[in-house]
Order: C-alpha cells, then structure tokens, then sequence
C-alpha cells in the first residue's frame, strides 16, 4: 500500500497512491493510515484523485481511519473519481465525511476551518 | 498470477448478447484479477464507463462475501464459479460456491443506509449487502446439496 503524506500550513494531506482500496488490501491500507495519522493536525485530507476503485471493504478501511484521528481532527476526502462517489454516497458516508471533486476545493473546505 | 482464474470463452460476438463464465480461486487477489479480466471482456462490448464500474463494485461484494464467508477457515482455497449474460440492458449473474451456506440459508437484509453523524458510532463493515440490493435486482439464493447458488440481474443504464 503505496501512500505519502505531507503537511501544508495546518493540513496534513495523505495521498493514496494506488489505483484501488478493495478487499484485497483493506487491511494494509488501514495499518499505514494508522501510523500516519498518529499525530495529525486538526485538518487532514485524503486525496483519493488515483484511486478508480473502492469497494465495501476499503469503505470500511477508510471509515477505520476517521476513527483513529485524534479526537478533534476532522477528516476530508479530495478528489473523488465517479466509482468512488458513487460508493460514499450510496452508503450515505457523504452525512460522515467532507466530499470534495478536487484537491483545491478541499483545502478551501471545512478541513481547514 | 497464473491459473488463478480460468476463462471460458468458447465465442465472442462483437456485441450483445454476450455471455461469459469465470472459475477462480477464492482469494482476495485472485477476485481482484478476475473483476479485472472481466471488465476488460465486458469494455470491449462497448458498456459504459457507469456500467462498468456499478458491475464490477457488485461483482466485487458478492465475490468477497464468499471468500470472507463460505470459505471462512477452509484448509485450502475453495473454487467460485461466475456466469454472466449480458443482454445490452442488464447483466445477470450466476455465483457458486461449495463453500459453508448463508446463515439461516437466506440471503443477509442487508441493512438499509442511513445518516450519521458522530464518527464514533460509525460501522467500519456490514457495508456490502446493502450495496449489492441498492445496485441489483432479482435477487436470489439457494442451496443444492453442497453448492450455494446466488443469481441476480444488475439493471444497466441506458449509453
């Protein structure tokens, strides 16, 4: 599970970079974010912009990450590809999780409130 | 990754119908390599960008559950066999598996979507089966000896 991470101001954003988050690496993917969002700032984004692929177990992988913020960090999701949208809206996860198309728009958002 | 799927593709018409049959191995990256075969058979049918991702994501949930579930502690891999017809208005699916039955031998409710709003209560699983009813229709199981039998039909946009 290939991920960077990097800080800009008071954000910290962790790109994925990998084409999928599906069963197959759910769990890998859940064991690097908790490493690096250990000791995140208050905003954290996600940048999903490679990933053409989610399943309900990477859903569940990425609901795992929220949960292991610490407490007050909120957690963003940028650049969304059409499969990817579709997964977090038709489980309603767009109530939990700050949608954004684009990596500008997020950093613009709530994250950085 | 060889011969953790076989493909049987006696003809191909240029277009629909179309049907295809796939054995693999139950195992995460042998249903990863699978979906991407498949997809790869059905793009060439000139399915749409949309139809081939809500496809591949039920495709993805049904297989999983019979790696995740039927196959749970087996000693060795188990097979799962998928058949698919594609109309040009839908693809119906035919998964089997001699894996252990569904619960109750009826298929899991899967329960409905809601909103949340506090991160902590959130579930991080149970995700699939809603996904699956949400995306296909004609849903149906069965148990024939030892083999479990799940048909369904995914409505396909029209374009």
């Amino acid at each position: 599970m290939k991920l960077s991470t990097r800080t800009e101001g008071q954000l910290q954003i962790i790109s994925v970079m990998e084409d999928r988050i599906d069963a197959a690496v759910a769990r890998a993917f859940k064991e690097a974010m908790r490493d690096m969002v250990e000791h995140a700032p208050p905003g954290v984004i996600l940048d999903l912009g490679q990933v053409s692929f989610i399943d309900s177990s990477g859903l569940g992988a990425v609901v795992a990450t929220l949960k292991l913020l610490p407490p007050g960090s909120k957690l963003s999701l940028a650049g969304l590809t059409p499969a990817v949208d579709r997964v977090f809206r038709l489980t309603r996860m767009d109530s939990v999780f700050s949608l954004f198309p684009t990596m500008d728009a997020a950093m613009a958002g709530p994250a950085t409130a | 990754m060889s011969a953790l799927y076989r493909h049987n593709d006696a003809v191909k018409p240029a277009s629909a119908p179309y049907g295809f049959e796939v054995t693999l191995e139950a195992s995460p990256d042998a249903v990863c390599a699978a979906l991407g075969h498949i997809r790869a058979e059905l793009a060439r049918h000139r399915l749409s960008k949309e139809n081939l991702e809500v496809i591949e994501l039920v495709m993805a949930e049904t297989l999983n559950n019979v790696v995740e579930h039927a196959y749970a502690g087996a000693p060795q891999a188990g097979l799962i066999g998928v058949r698919g017809t594609y109309s040009g208005e839908d693809l119906r699916l035919r998964i089997t598996d001699i894996g252990k039955p569904m619960p109750g031998f009826t298929l899991p409710a899967g329960k409905p979507f809601k909103r949340h709003e506090i991160a902590d209560v959130l579930p991080e699983g149970g995700f699939g089966w809603g996904l699956i009813r949400l995306l296909s229709c004609n849903l149906a199981y069965s148990r024939m000896g030892d083999m479990n039998l799940l048909t369904l039909r995914i409505p396909l946009a029209a374009g």
